[in-house]
């Protein structure tokens, strides 16, 4: 049987849209372009599907991902023109390639993300990123007992400056090791004094890494 | 633009922001052009409420198939939306284009319960529109409103500057013509009220003068002038197959309460029982073929991608090709994993059987609706089911594998006693013997005995009842608790305070109007949702406005008594209403009328619109 991996976008319309969500619509979307897709055994037979980390509430991206195993065969090509026809508005298949069946999931291979972050920061404060990154970062991340402070310096791979209102960050995400980059940009303006609006910053997720060549899980033979 | 401040700075800040954002697949987005008529659905529950309602997805698409209509949804938003929206002066505004609604032509509200009524207020508030019909200008929209409750207007008539009575398909089209007539020769808002009111089916409280006896009955409701209908007749649809049904449905991001294919595959109900106004109000029946349901499902898989379709009206079971349609539906979808479901369950066995012909592995769990707890009783009522005949369903269903069973009840109805309330116990005791006599034991059952208390009903047999007072209902729901032992049997019961509201404003009159607003006024609003429903405000209210709410509620009515909704026309006479309370006081039974006619009065409500089985 085969399976497809598939990368796809998540745009401004939709990104309101939880993960949960998102993982109907795509479901929907899989039934209206007539898709021969395996169903999972159980109570309640589901498309067979795996996703990539979710995204938070609020984010935009240009690189999602799912694996779906078919009950047919179907090319790449085709199920990218038939989906493309059915989904909403802000959620397109960008790529689309047969993998081997027997893959490992999206999640046990993902490790690293990037992103960019538009947000109307203070021009001074962007000559701040080499002060901010040498030295431990800590912050206070909210869990269900309390606060917990820990130590995100290492989560952190990449912090550059793209224009006045936008930098990237490459950061952590895997299952044992990830950061929000909220978070990063939280302790960056409180570092600098500077008071965090959460209303004003818009980000995006660039990519998915599967290792720190930068290598996407589209590569082909990565399983 | 609002736009903008809504989608950037607002959403972000509230929960569920998807409930807001309206650009759901199948939602329909039109430019404004001069000219077009732009109508606002607006139904007064938040969205996962508001979108599982069919009426809003028929009406809406309908509309929005005419090129010079546009129609956008708009629900109640939840209270941290609220909150913003009143701090910041946010006006309330349609999904689709974001549009404060104050700048629609009409305003359309869904009248689906009574406690959506503080709803109404507060939406009319949050969107900048009088809350008075009286104090709108011309450049207010048209707030009108339709659905069930409409069949008693009275109590919102000081809101709504008019009302539709039935089924909407027809009128709306002839509504929106009569409305561009009346913009193009520049008319006032009173003049284009006053053309409203000759659309059949339209009612326009403004025109209507209630008068009250001395002991605060309703005297008279006349028209204020000899041209206008006396009467206002609902409006029915004599064909569903020739009648226009959506083949794509909006489907929401948000999980909703009914997220499904909904599949409407007949009309009315002819069971007759006697206090269900459903069941009266959406007299005769009448059925889609099958032809014709094949094909819309078909459509509808294809343009939604839901993986279910529910086959919904009064009494699904009743659907005269039930066996065939399943069968095809299951033929069509099976290999595409889209399942079937009936949203209520006839009693009797071999309906079990298709049950769980459809549900496969879904056992989830199986409800069914004896009402009353004695044979008696439930002849009162004219529910044409036998204790054997749900010991046979259960039984079937036990056999099926299914360990989850929930009865309905109603407490509170006509003529019970204590003895009727205990027989609800023994007949959940009955069931769980039913279920040791297969198994041998109980492990695993539930039995779940679920009592809502009787809220008497305009139009129906029983609108001439007194409700039970609270401290009366509470003491029954004792009565049968004390009653429920052991762990499989469980009792739930209904909030006695909302079925006492719920009496009070549907048999209410236009002084209802003003306890609406005063409790509104103190805050009231999501009354249905518990954590907002507040009685002791309702209690207050009542007394500043001089209502006495046992008025409504806990009086009996006199067998002449003028009703604030007898000026509606349902189609079924009062005096086949008063005849059915008399067999009811009698238990005596009524046919079915599918086999044969009981002379409802609705058999010649008009020319050319058909029973069943007449030709």
């Amino acid at each position: 049987m085969d399976r497809i991996r598939v990368k796809y976008t998540k745009g401004k319309e939709v990104r309101y849209i939880s993960h949960l969500d998102i993982i109907r619509a795509l479901e929907r979307a899989l039934r209206r372009a007539d898709i021969p897709f395996a169903l999972t055994e159980g109570f309640n037979p589901k498309p067979r599907m795996n996703f990539s980390p979710p995204l938070s509430l609020g984010y935009i991206s240009c690189a999602e991902y799912f694996d779906l195993d078919m009950s047919k065969s179907i090319t790449p090509e085709k199920f990218m023109e038939r989906m493309n026809l059915v989904l909403p508005s802000g959620m397109m298949i960008v790529d689309a390639v047969l993998i081997n069946p027997k893959s490992k999931s999206l999640n046990s291979i993902i490790n690293s993300a990037e992103y960019e972050i538009n947000y109307p920061f203070k021009k001074d404060i962007l000559f701040e990123i080499d002060r901010f990154l040498k030295d431990e970062i800590v912050i206070e991340k909210k869990t269900k007992k309390g606060t917990k402070s820990i130590g995100i310096r290492t989560l952190i791979y990449e912090f550059s400056v793209r224009d006045d209102k936008n930098i990237k960050l490459w950061l952590a995400s895997s299952p044992s090791e990830s950061i929000n980059p909220m978070y990063v940009l939280k302790a960056y303006l409180d570092f600098n004094g500077v008071e965090f609006k959460e209303t004003d910053v818009f980000i995006t997720r660039i990519e998915q890494y599967i290792d720190r060549e930068k290598n996407t899980p589209m590569l082909v033979g990565v399983n | 633009m609002l736009r903008d401040k809504i989608l950037n700075d607002i959403l972000p800040r509230v929960e569920k922001p998807a409930r807001y954002i309206g650009n759901e697949l199948n939602s329909v987005h039109k430019d404004f052009n001069e000219g077009m008529v732009r109508f606002a659905f607006a139904f007064p529950d938040i969205y996962e409420i508001g979108m599982s309602h069919l009426g809003i997805k028929i009406l809406y698409h309908l509309l929005n198939e005419r090129e010079d209509i546009i129609c956008e949804r708009v629900f109640a938003p939840w209270v941290d939306l609220e909150k913003i929206m009143k701090e910041e002066g946010i006006p309330l505004f349609s999904l689709e284009s974001m549009t404060p609604v104050k700048d629609f032509d009409f305003v359309g509200f869904t009248l689906q319960y009574e406690m959506s009524y503080t709803n109404i207020l507060n939406m009319l508030f949050l969107a900048g529109i009088p809350l008075d019909a009286a104090e709108r200008s011309d450049r207010d929209p048209l707030v009108i409103a339709g659905g069930p409750c409409a069949y008693n207007p009275e109590p919102l008539a000081q809101f709504i500057d008019f009302f539709v009575m039935g089924e909407g398909e027809e009128v709306i089209g002839e509504i929106v013509d009569v409305y561009k007539k009346c913009k193009e020769s520049g008319m006032s808002r009173k003049e284009i009220l006053r053309n409203m009111a000759n659309i059949e089916g339209v009612y326009v409280p403004s025109l209507y003068v209630m008068t009250y006896n001395e002991d605060g009955t309703v005297r008279s409701v006349e028209p204020v002038s000899r041209e206008l209908p006396s009467k206002i007749k609902k409006r029915v649809i004599r064909d569903l197959d020739e009648t226009y049904y959506p083949d794509k449905m909006i489907v929401p991001y948000l999980q909703t309460v009914h997220d499904r294919i909904m599949l409407e595959i007949f009309r009315g109900c002819t069971r007759g029982c006697r206090f269900c106004q459903a069941g009266m109000i959406y007299r005769p029946i009448r059925e889609r073929s099958v032809e014709n349901l094949m094909e819309l499902a078909k459509k509808l898989v294809a343009s939604t991608g839901y993986d279910e379709i529910s086959l919904v009206s009064l009494s699904s079971c009743d659907y005269t090709f039930l066996n065939e349609l399943i069968e095809s539906l299951i033929d069509e979808f099976k290999e595409k994993g889209v399942g079937i479901s009936l949203p209520s369950l006839r009693i009797d066995a071999s309906y079990v059987d298709i049950f769980n012909k459809i549900e496969e592995v879904r056992k989830s769990g199986i409800t069914f609706a004896p009402e009353a707890g004695s044979q008696r009783l439930r002849d009162v009522i004219n529910k044409n089911v036998t204790e054997d005949d749900l010991v046979n369903a259960v039984s079937a269903a036990f056999k099926f594998g299914w360990r989850t069973v929930k009865l309905y009840f109603m407490i509170g109805l006509p003529t019970e006693t204590d003895a009727d309330l205990i027989g609800i116990a023994e007949l959940g005791e009955r069931v769980l013997q039913e279920y040791k006599r297969l198994h041998g034991n109980i492990r695993g059952l539930t039995v779940t005995l679920s009592a809502s208390s009787f809220v008497p009903k305009p139009h129906t047999p029983f609108q001439w009842e007194a409700q039970d007072s609270m401290d009366e209902l509470h003491r029954k729901q004792s009565v049968i608790r004390s009653k429920i032992k052991g762990q499989a049997l469980r009792f739930t019961y209904h909030d006695a305070r909302l079925s006492f509201l719920e009496a009070v404003i549907s048999r209410g009159d236009r002084r209802i109007s003003m306890v609406l607003k005063r409790a509104w006024e103190k805050g009231c609003r999501f009354d249905s949702w518990n954590e907002y429903f507040n009685f002791d405000i309702w209690m207050d209210a009542f007394k500043e406005t001089g209502v006495d709410p046992d008025f409504y509620a806990g009086r009996k009515r006199s067998d002449d008594e003028v009703f604030p909704w007898d000026h509606i026309d349902t189609g079924v006479d009062k005096e086949f209403l008063r005849r059915e309370r008399d067999r009811a006081y009698k238990g005596r039974t009524t046919f079915d009328c599918r086999k044969f006619c009981i002379k409802c009065g609705i058999e010649d409500f008009e020319e050319g619109l058909k029973c069943y089985g007449q030709d």
